[in-house]
């Protein structure tokens, strides 16, 4: 392999054709904010019920809680995953997965890679999961998870799920100390734009809106009404829809969340209230595949 | 005599499990060799996390021979019977001795078990051994429909130069691991299959291939170049048991590297540095020889990188700094506000669903604190201070990141901000003791914060009928009596009485709230009983004697718990006397009760006493009717002064007299009011002993 270092883009593109290589459909990112490509419907719907599923995707995140301004190297409201889902799992899954480290650039001869006992738990998708979470050199780059339980039902059979934190595993790649300095295009001389360049602007104003200026009643509002279309929708038999709203919900939850309006009482409320939508939705989807 | 050896080869089991799955796996090897008649030499288990290795030295080929016989009908008997015997036996007539017994000529079988050999029995044990290991917390994977701790790749079963046939399977048809001869090494520096002979042979093999599959050897490796790492820099390595323990259990081939923290970062408090560093990075802390933290840190890699570990090193140090500059940001951040204006957002976090917020909490631990420190004269005001602010730092950036650092932050918070340092240190020291290897607060006001807020907990959970039951304890509240206890044992010795009598009114307004509550009489009983229960396991722990506590607590805790420990310990050194006072004492002690219980005696009524004592006759019942006169109200001093010791000693100058009387006077005479009197000195011998402890609850 060369020895010019990926840039960020060129990192996801040979991401995206490893996986292709293994024969996982290449997806793109869903259309809606969620906190953790987990809760993109490819991972979340499609790793329950018998069917084999291989998929691969980045996705976008958005914990707003996380913001800081731009002004703490580490920590951002939004970022990037890149997600695997294989369904069932693969008896190979850690070498597939330490190979792409090494298409990547990671050298596992000369990093200190490790896998770190890690269980993992989703509680508003009544999910969870055993596993590790893999670390470079000290650095959790990756959450590997064997899914056992999604919105409450048994997984069968299980799924593997292998989450990459992009920004942290390009650090790696890299070798530069945060995010904000990675090179993001690879093009030489002015053209080089870092993820700093890119983001940072929306890391200023999306924290201003997360902790300042979103409009609760708007929001408090609109958790309600997705709420209530998610349940109609159920009505209707039409979970991948219904899901949509669940996933929307979720997210004013956490824009509710950020801007400290929910009591740690009523915290758990809405979080029983999403888990209930994400059970229904995974409920109905498994009816449905099953008995088609 | 041969050797079996297993090795199971897995994905990576979480540190914490491995020692405790191996230690089960040879039981339960052990257990099922027994149980099938084979003996050995040695067993031993190895592991590490990759692998979970048995080695068992000198079982035999087969079991041995075992001779059984049967008796069977006589000779004579009718045909069907010897045919029916015949056939359960398997045997011909012709292969049954005769016997002459003295009822007459009988058949017997004498047949020869099989000696079965022991390559048959093995893969069912090992199979079944393997299934059985309990971990805490298992997985399915692919289609498989039974859990282990993680999937399993392979298997070893080696008896002698015999690969046993074995076939382990986890509930997936296309997944049925076979046993073999073959293993692989390190997962990245030598992940090639080899096959293997023996033990001897796997364990040169792994060596070769830089696997350490010998626990104790990973370990002391650590240890070794630990120490010499630091050593080169005339520091020292902070030791750390359970940290060793876990470094051990993530890696295979131990490589200790040695890193750097930035200068900047050595300002922030060193429980900052050294928490991230453990609990994040699981890094050992480095100090100088006044003991002050180093700006290193000890990290166990599992490879031996062709750079010397630089690349590693380095991308250490850079997570390090990430993390520590997070740190470095919190720190200044929350030192923009004092901790007073933060206590309103306590008001948004709960302390239990049932007992109000965390605000709440607050403002009772002001009121209570306040109490208490009435009672042993320390500054109300400085103490009531110290509660108010004390669970302030929750709702700080750096014990949000850092959980472990609450109670430690808080104390800095409040230093930084000029607020006396007597009341900073209580914040700090309020959480002490974090457990039963924890030292308690070292300052008196820390140490009645420290109570406060032990038995505001308990209380208040006790009140809404949340106390642990079995071995569910999900509040801690065992922990947090064991707290009290020790606190009181300290030094701030207040009656437990006293102390629920506190607490208690201060919930008022959230029990008015709800419907099925304790009362304070009740709360204090079953808190009682559940204090009681902690405080004899714990002295037990510490060494003392179980039935010598029983008999202090038999009078109950009406008296300070340091006056309670004092008679444990006079108790017990009077009970150990080498000239045999105590145990002598305790003899006639018990001969006195059992009289009296034998008569069924009620319980001792003083007046009565003083009238009937002019029934006395005998000289030896009026010398020891003078002698206890005498001895009771100066034993009464001794006590209340808190010296058990010559109380017990005064209580020992009683065994002669009683000697006498046990030798001279018939107790149950045949004059009714002469019996009761005689029994009556008996009790009141005995309520004077019950002052110091119910004897009649020792061995």
């Amino acid at each position: 392999m060369a020895n010019k270092k990926l840039c960020f883009q060129d990192m996801i593109l040979a991401l995206q054709s490893y996986w292709s290589k293994q024969g996982c459909a290449i997806l793109q990112p869903y259309d809606l904010e969620m906190g953790a490509g987990t809760f993109h419907p490819a991972t979340t719907l499609r790793s329950m019920g018998p069917k084999p599923w291989k998929a691969a995707y980045v996705q976008p995140c958005r914990r707003p809680t996380d913001g800081r301004y731009g002004e703490n190297p580490n920590r951002v409201q939004h970022y990037y995953q890149f997600q695997v889902i294989m369904k069932p799992s693969p008896k190979n899954c850690q070498e597939l997965y330490l190979e792409s480290l090494r298409k990547i650039g990671i050298d596992t001869s000369r990093h200190d890679i490790r896998f770190v006992e890690d269980n993992w738990e989703s509680p508003t998708l009544g999910a969870s999961g055993l596993g590790w979470e893999v670390w470079c050199d000290g650095q959790e780059i990756t959450q590997f998870t064997y899914f056992q339980q999604m919105g409450g039902v048994p997984c069968d059979p299980v799924s593997v799920e292998l989450t990459y934190g992009l920004e942290r595993v390009a650090c790696v790649v890299q070798d530069v100390p945060t995010m904000f300095e990675l090179d993001w295009n690879g093009a030489p001389g002015s053209d080089k734009m870092t993820y700093e360049d890119i983001f940072k602007k929306n890391e200023q104003e999306f924290s201003a809106f997360n902790f300042e200026k979103a409009n609760t009643d708007f929001l408090f509002c609109r958790f309600q009404e997705s709420e209530k279309e998610c349940q109609a929708l159920l009505d209707y038999n039409l979970p991948l829809a219904a899901y949509d709203q669940c996933m929307k919900a979720s997210h004013y939850f956490n824009l509710l969340d950020a801007r400290g309006v929910i009591s740690v009482t009523a915290r758990a409320n809405y979080i029983a209230r999403v888990r209930s939508l994400a059970k229904g939705c995974c409920e109905a989807y498994l009816k449905k595949e099953t008995t088609a | 005599m041969t050797q079996l050896f297993v090795e199971i080869l897995s994905e990576e089991i979480p540190a914490r499990m491995q020692q405790k799955g191996a230690m089960d796996f040879k039981e339960l090897m052990t257990k099922r060799l027994r149980d099938e008649g084979l003996t050995y030499d040695t067993i031993k288990v190895l592991y590490s996390p990759r692998r979970l290795a048995l080695v068992i030295d000198g079982l035999p080929a087969q079991t041995e021979t075992k001779t059984i016989e049967r008796k069977g009908p006589r000779v004579d008997a009718p045909s069907k019977a010897i045919e029916g015997f015949l056939a359960s036996t398997g045997l011909s007539i012709e292969q049954c001795e005769r016997r002459t017994l003295p009822k007459g000529d009988f058949l017997f079988a004498v047949i020869e078990e099989e000696k079965r050999q022991t390559k048959d029995i093995l893969p069912k044990v090992i199979h079944d051994g393997i299934k059985s290991i309990s971990w805490p917390n298992t997985m399915r994977w692919a289609s498989g429909t039974d859990s282990w701790i993680r999937p399993v790749h392979g298997i070893i079963a080696l008896f002698g130069e015999t690969t046993l046939p074995l076939t382990l399977s986890f509930g997936d048809d296309q997944d049925r691991i076979k046993a073999g001869s073959t293993t692989t090494g390190h997962r990245f520096m030598s992940p090639d299959a080899f096959s293997v002979s023996d033990f001897k042979d796997y364990i040169g093999k792994l060596k070769n291939s830089f696997v350490m599959v010998d626990p104790d050897q990973r370990r002391a490796k650590i240890m070794e170049d630990a120490e010499a790492l630091v050593h080169q820099k005339g520091l020292r390595l902070r030791r750390d048991a359970s940290l060793l323990e876990e470094v051990t259990g993530l890696v295979e081939w131990p490589v200790v590297l040695m890193g750097r923290i930035e200068e900047r970062f050595m300002a922030l408090p060193p429980e900052i540095l050294s928490t991230s560093m453990k609990v994040h990075q699981r890094y050992f802390s480095v100090e100088d020889s006044d003991g002050h933290l180093a700006p290193y840190f000890i990290f166990v890699a599992n490879v031996e990188a062709f750079d010397k570990g630089q690349t590693i090193i380095a991308g250490n140090e850079r997570v390090l700094g990430a993390r520590l500059s997070d740190a470095a940001f919190f720190w200044d951040q929350d030192r923009k506000k004092p901790l007073e204006e933060l206590l309103p957002r306590l008001e948004l976090i709960s302390f239990h669903e049932k007992l109000g917020t965390l605000a709440e909490k607050g403002n009772r631990l002001e009121s209570l604190t306040g109490a208490l420190a009435r009672n042993i004269n320390i500054s109300k005001e400085k103490a009531c201070h110290a509660a108010r602010l004390c669970k302030a730092d929750l709702v700080t950036e750096m014990v949000y990141e850092f959980p472990e650092l609450q109670g430690t932050m808080g104390g800095y918070y409040a230093a930084a901000e000029g607020i006396s340092s007597e009341v900073a240190t209580a914040i700090k020291e309020h959480y002490k003791p974090r457990g039963a290897g924890d030292d308690c607060p070292q300052s008196t006001l820390g140490a009645v914060l420290a109570l406060a807020d032990r038995l505001d907990t308990l209380v208040g959970f006790f009140a809404v009928g949340l106390r642990p039951t079995g071995s569910k304890d999900p509040f801690a509240l065992r922990r947090a009596v064991l707290g009290i206890i020790r606190l009181q044992e300290e030094g701030i010795d207040l009656t437990f009485d006293q102390l629920v009598q506190e607490a208690y009114p201060l919930y008022k307004t959230i029990l008015d709230g709800i419907s099925e509550v304790l009362s304070e009489k009740e709360v204090m009983e079953s808190l009682k009983s559940f204090y009681q229960e902690r405080l004899k396991v714990y002295w037990k722990d510490r060494g003392h004697r179980q039935d010598v506590i029983n008999a202090v607590m038999a009078s109950g805790l009406s008296e300070p718990l340091g006056a309670v420990k004092k008679r444990l310990v006079s108790l017990e050194t009077f009970l150990e006397d080498p000239d045999g006072a105590g145990k002598d004492l305790l003899i006639a002690y018990k001969r006195a009760a059992n009289i009296l219980e034998a008569a069924n005696f009620q319980e001792y009524d003083p007046g009565f006493l003083t009238s009937c004592s002019s029934n006395f006759t005998e000289e030896a019942e009026k010398k020891l009717w003078a002698t206890l006169e005498k001895t009771a109200p100066e034993v009464d001093q001794y006590q209340q002064a808190g010296d058990y010791k010559q109380a017990l000693s005064l209580l020992a100058d009683l065994r002669e007299p009683l000697d006498t009387y046990f030798d001279q006077v018939t107790v149950n005479a045949d004059d009714p009011k002469v019996r009761q009197s005689r029994l009556g000195t008996l009790a009141r011998f005995r309520v004077l002993m019950r002052k110091i402890a119910d004897f009649s609850q020792i061995d």
